[in-house]
């Protein structure tokens, strides 16, 4: 029997190839998408889920009033909480370390190192590549690599026991390689290229500063939920006594509260993405089972139109004695066969698409990683094959075989509406998606064409990475900068627009009762010149190092030294605290009290996302402190000409006379800026494809079921031709039903494309008005579409051979 | 009112070439009954379609109303066709999805009659074809003898100077024929001209003259003395 149906399958594929084609290239289409999406999703969602010890292990995190949230953690917490709070099994913590310059037989290669505590692979249990997890950070001399940063370092070769020079905090240093662990499969947050034993000296012991990433792991079987008040208030206890005050003093400044999230939900679901950490994820899944859906419906669609056309053969069968299930089972082995080379092929496009998905996603996936689901969709395709089988067997199955084989087979007008509102909601699929896509690409323009408050075009800007040297002739290194050819100005700053903004850039900044979270900035006098901040009141610095002249001094109402100093700020910080006269106004930070002696202009410096932030600008800080308030990035703005030039001479200047042992890095601050929005324009790009591949589906879809009604209504045609009907009037009849669904699914579209677009914007602080243009075109892009796949088959109804459906229908 | 005059019309696929009308001169006089007789296959349908000016000939000459017909374009043969003829056929061709109403409105339609007259006329005609009750039904609804009265009065209903009728009562039994076959007798009798193909001799024993056809060539032709009374 299957001989029989292979046979009848194949002929009918010969004889009529173009149903099936249409059939298998829409499906192949929507099981690429959807293997693709679902490769993302599920690596996205596989993270840190490999980790035996998932449930146990959680992150302690600050959450404030005011919807801020922490990450990190104080030091001295990590170590009394481990000492205080017995649900702790166990504790660690990390902090990043700064690069280390490694010489590898003369290659140069710089990466950070992460300080962790000893038992970072107790919670973070990688398998090793070379080396054990045992007798590992002994001292600070010793190294553990991650896989791929050993290959880039050592190649192939087994690095454990092999010692190498580098240079760490400007000091030579011989490490030891201890072990090498493996990435690779084993999605995390947390993978460090370097990791060494952290310096328990660093900041470690004040109850208000957050500088380490800290991990708990509870014992098995506490309660996480009554653990958390009772950890807010160890965190409480402990810090008013170490800052000497009293219990409700601290309680009256007290705005925030400790709290932990568990590690499985740190890449997508912390508190700190604000809800949104899995949007991306969101919009993904639906828009590939949307295109599942539109495909589906196109191939239900198809199977039954197209079935139409074995009428015959299925009343031949059924009066010679098949049973209904065997038609049914038929058709379900027809689609199968269909499904089936559409699985092979689309798996095959998966291979050939993976690296450009990839390059716009910004992932690393494999068809073959452990932890991707993307086999799931088979399940869901079998399921779909067995529908769109099921549906045009049923549909024949119930043909009256006498009225079939005498040529008069009805036409159902429920299978009729059935189709129409599978196109209807294929149609409004695709409509939203094109207005969407019209919507994110405006937003995307004007993001790229607003004028941000700085200067962000020919801005180069180079880390320093051998401080302590570079700052002393940063002076001097600035002029013989400036004097190159094709250098316009040269500044310094410790944050670039759009490139710092972690914890611990901001600080309470206070006035009187009232305090506001404010980015700290420090900067040299030539960096709001450089940059083309607009100073819109006051003047600016003249000076790059801070004055600390120490009989410049006053107390607070607390008796604390504050010292003082001068500032600048910006707009949205007057406007916050109110000031109106806000030159000469005294405000007061970190132990200062700060004379505002200029306001500058808001600048979009953290993307498009947030809105302005209070800003406050200040010199840098002379005396040892490291690398606090000191210069880290030079600016330099360079003219428009011979780019290139001008970018080799500067590197020539910086290796030989400001940083001669490091590698020179730099990077343009406006592709710098662009990776703010990178992930709506990554979204564009998608929707974008995504609903053009609907559009053409949806199409493909409508041209089958096209050709199909217009020939149901051959007849119909040559009836009314016979009775004098004109082209036009024909044409009209034919098309005016379709025109008709276009119409309808786009009123449905219109509303909701309006509503989610409306949702989308609602999340930049500087967006733009809902344009009309998309609400118009889009719809006029389909409807001509559409209107033009049907005429061609309009036309062709009007050659045809009247005699013949007069007569033989 | 016709003129056929020496009309040959093949029929080629890749591997034959089969001739269905060879040759062939008639003459169809206004008022007149004709039927076309013969065995499957002789080109009586084709011949019929031709006259219609559904289908196009290779060769030869056709007048209607003494226009020529040969090399006409399409628009204008709809044009002739939609003003003069009317069509009944063997399996009626009523449009499934309009009412008995909308089927017998359509040439009226086409021809661009207003609706206050067409209301009129087609009222007019079911009133005559005896379906008046059946105005708002579908053609799925009705017996085959009611189709094909719709049909009639399709053809009927813009007063056409032509009526072709091709094996009017082939789908329909002997009581329901007979009922078509005296409408288009009585049709006749008021002026209509009427050409029928049948292969039956019963049939066409309504009309007043009879072509014979086989193979594409007239065989014979004779004036019909009625046998049939009107029942």
């Amino acid at each position: 029997m299957i001989n029989s149906w292979l046979k009848i399958f194949l002929r009918n594929l010969k004889k009529r190839p173009l149903y099936p084609l249409i059939n298998t290239l829409g499906l192949t289409l929507g099981i690429t998408c959807f293997i693709l999406v679902i490769l993302f999703v599920s690596k996205e969602l596989s993270y840190e889920k490999w980790n035996p010890n998932l449930a146990h292990i959680y992150r302690p995190i600050r959450l404030f009033d005011n919807g801020e949230v922490w990450t990190t953690s104080p030091g001295i917490m990590v170590k009394t909480a481990k000492e205080q709070l017995p649900e702790l099994e166990d504790a660690m913590m990390m902090n990043w370390m700064g690069s280390i310059l490694f010489n590898s037989d003369g290659k140069k290669l710089m990466k950070g190192a992460m300080g962790t505590t000893p038992n970072f692979f107790d919670f973070y249990p990688y398998p090793f590549k070379y080396g054990t997890k045992d007798n590992l950070f002994k001292n600070e001399n010793e190294l553990v690599l991650s896989d791929t940063f050993a290959y880039e370092l050592f190649g192939d070769t087994n690095p454990v026991g092999k010692t190498i020079e580098a240079l760490f905090r400007n000091q030579p240093i011989t490490y030891l390689i201890t072990g090498v662990y493996k990435t690779k499969g084993y999605p995390s947050e947390t993978q460090p290229a370097i990791l060494k034993l952290i310096k328990e000296t660093d900041n470690m012991d004040h109850w208000g500063n957050f500088n380490y990433m800290a991990l708990f792991k509870f014992h098995p079987g506490t309660d996480i939920g009554s653990f958390i008040p009772k950890f807010d208030k160890f965190y409480d206890e402990n810090t008013y006594k170490s800052w000497g005050i009293s219990w409700e003093e601290y309680l009256k400044g007290k705005e925030e509260r400790m709290s932990i999230e568990n590690l499985g939900d740190i890449h997508l679901f912390s508190k700190v993405h604000m809800g949104k950490g899995a949007n991306t994820i969101f919009i993904l899944s639906l828009l590939a089972f949307l295109i599942l859906v539109i495909s589906s419906i196109n191939f239900i669609n198809l199977s039954i139109s197209g079935s139409t056309q074995r009428a015959k053969e299925v009343a031949v069968r059924k009066t010679l004695g098949t049973s209904k299930t065997k038609i049914v089972l038929q058709f379900i082995f027809e689609v199968t066969l269909q499904c089936l080379f559409a699985i092979v092929i689309s798996l095959a496009l998966v291979e050939i698409l993976l690296p450009l998905f990839n390059s716009l996603m910004n992932t690393e996936l494999e068809i073959l990683d452990p932890y991707n689901k993307w086999f799931w969709a088979l399940g869901i395709i079998g399921l779909l094959v067995f529908i769109a089988g099921i549906f045009p067997g049923i549909y024949l199955s119930n043909f009256n075989p006498v009225k079939v084989l005498k040529g008069n087979f009805g036409r159902s007008k429920s299978g009729n509406t059935l189709k129409k509102t599978m196109i209807i909601f294929q149609f409004c699929i695709s409509a939203i998606f094109l207005i969407s896509a019209f919507i994110i690409k405006s937003q995307l323009d004007y993001m790229n064409n607003k004028d941000l408050g700085f200067q962000k075009d020919q801005m180069l800007f180079v880390p320093i990475q051998n401080g302590g040297e570079t700052w002393k002739k940063m002076e001097t290194f600035k002029q013989e900068l400036t004097k190159l050819k094709g250098v316009e100005k040269v500044a310094t700053t410790t944050r670039p627009p759009g490139t710092y903004a972690g914890n611990g850039s901001n600080s309470n900044v206070d006035y009187r009762e009232i305090s506001y979270q404010t980015d700290m900035h420090f900067i040299d006098a030539d960096y709001f010149p450089t940059m083309g901040i607009k100073l819109s009141e006051g003047k600016n610095f003249i000076q790059d190092w801070m004055q600390t002249d120490r009989s410049k001094f006053t107390m607070d109402s607390d008796g604390d030294t504050l010292l003082l100093n001068e500032i600048i700020v910006n707009k949205k910080l007057v406007d916050k605290f109110g000031f109106e006269n806000p030159i000469g106004t005294e405000v007061s930070y970190w132990g200062y009290k700060g004379t505002i002696i200029g306001v500058v202009d808001n600048y979009i410096s953290k993307g498009f996302d947030e809105g302005a932030y209070p800003a406050l600008y200040m010199n840098y800080l002379k005396g040892d402190n490291g690398d606090w308030g000191k210069p880290s990035f030079v600016m330099i703005k360079l003219n428009n000409q011979n780019v290139k030039t001008t970018l080799n001479e500067i590197e020539k200047f910086w290796t030989t006379r400001i940083e001669p042992r490091f590698p020179f890095k730099y990077e343009f601050l406006d592709q710098n800026f662009a990776e703010l929005f990178s992930k709506h324009e990554r979204l564009e790009k998608l929707v974008t494809g995504l609903s053009i591949l609907m559009i053409f589906i949806s199409l493909l879809g409508l041209f089958a079921i096209a050709s199909h009604t217009v020939q149901l209504r051959y007849k119909e045609v040559a009836i009314k031709k016979t009775l004098g009907a004109s082209e036009k009037e024909l044409v009209f009849g034919l098309i005016k039903d379709f025109i008709l669904i276009t119409i309808i699914a786009l009123i449905i579209a219109l509303p909701i494309s309006f509503y989610l677009s409306n949702r989308w914007l609602q999340d930049f602080a500087y967006r733009i008005d809902i344009p009309i243009a998309p609400f118009l075109i889009a719809p006029i892009v389909m409807l001509t579409l559409t209107i033009a796949i049907i005429l061609v088959q309009a036309v062709k109804a009007l050659k045809l051979d009247l005699v013949s459906h007069l007569k033989y229908e | 009112m016709i003129h056929l005059k020496n009309l040959s019309k093949t029929y080629s696929t890749e591997e034959v070439e089969t001739t269905a009308l060879n040759d062939i001169s008639l003459e169809v006089k206004e008022s007149e009954f004709l039927a076309i007789m013969g065995p499957s296959g002789c080109g009586k349908s084709t011949l019929l379609n031709i006259i219609g000016l559904l289908d196009s000939f290779d060769s030869g000459s056709y007048a209607f109303l003494e226009k020529e017909m040969f090399g006409l374009k399409e628009r204008d043969r709809a044009l002739f066709r939609k003003q003069n003829i009317g069509f009944v056929f063997q399996n009626f061709n009523l449009i499934d999805e309009l009412s008995v109403y909308e089927n017998i409105e359509l040439p009226l339609v086409y021809n661009k009659i207003g609706k206050a007259d067409r209301k009129v006329r087609v009222e007019e005609a079911m009133e005559r074809l005896n379906i008046s009750h059946r105005s708002k039904h579908y053609p799925q609804q009705l017996s085959g003898g009611q189709q094909q009265r719709v049909a009639v009065a399709r053809a009927l209903v813009n007063k056409p100077r032509l009526i072709l009728a091709d094996e009017p009562t082939g789908n329909l039994d002997s009581k329901n024929g007979n009922e078509v076959l005296e409408l288009m007798t009585e049709l006749n009798s008021q002026g209509a001209t009427i050409i029928m193909v049948t292969h039956s001799s019963y049939d066409a024993g309504f009309s007043s003259k009879i072509v014979t056809l086989r193979d594409g060539i007239v065989v014979g032709e004779k004036v019909n003395q009625r046998q049939i009374e009107i029942i």
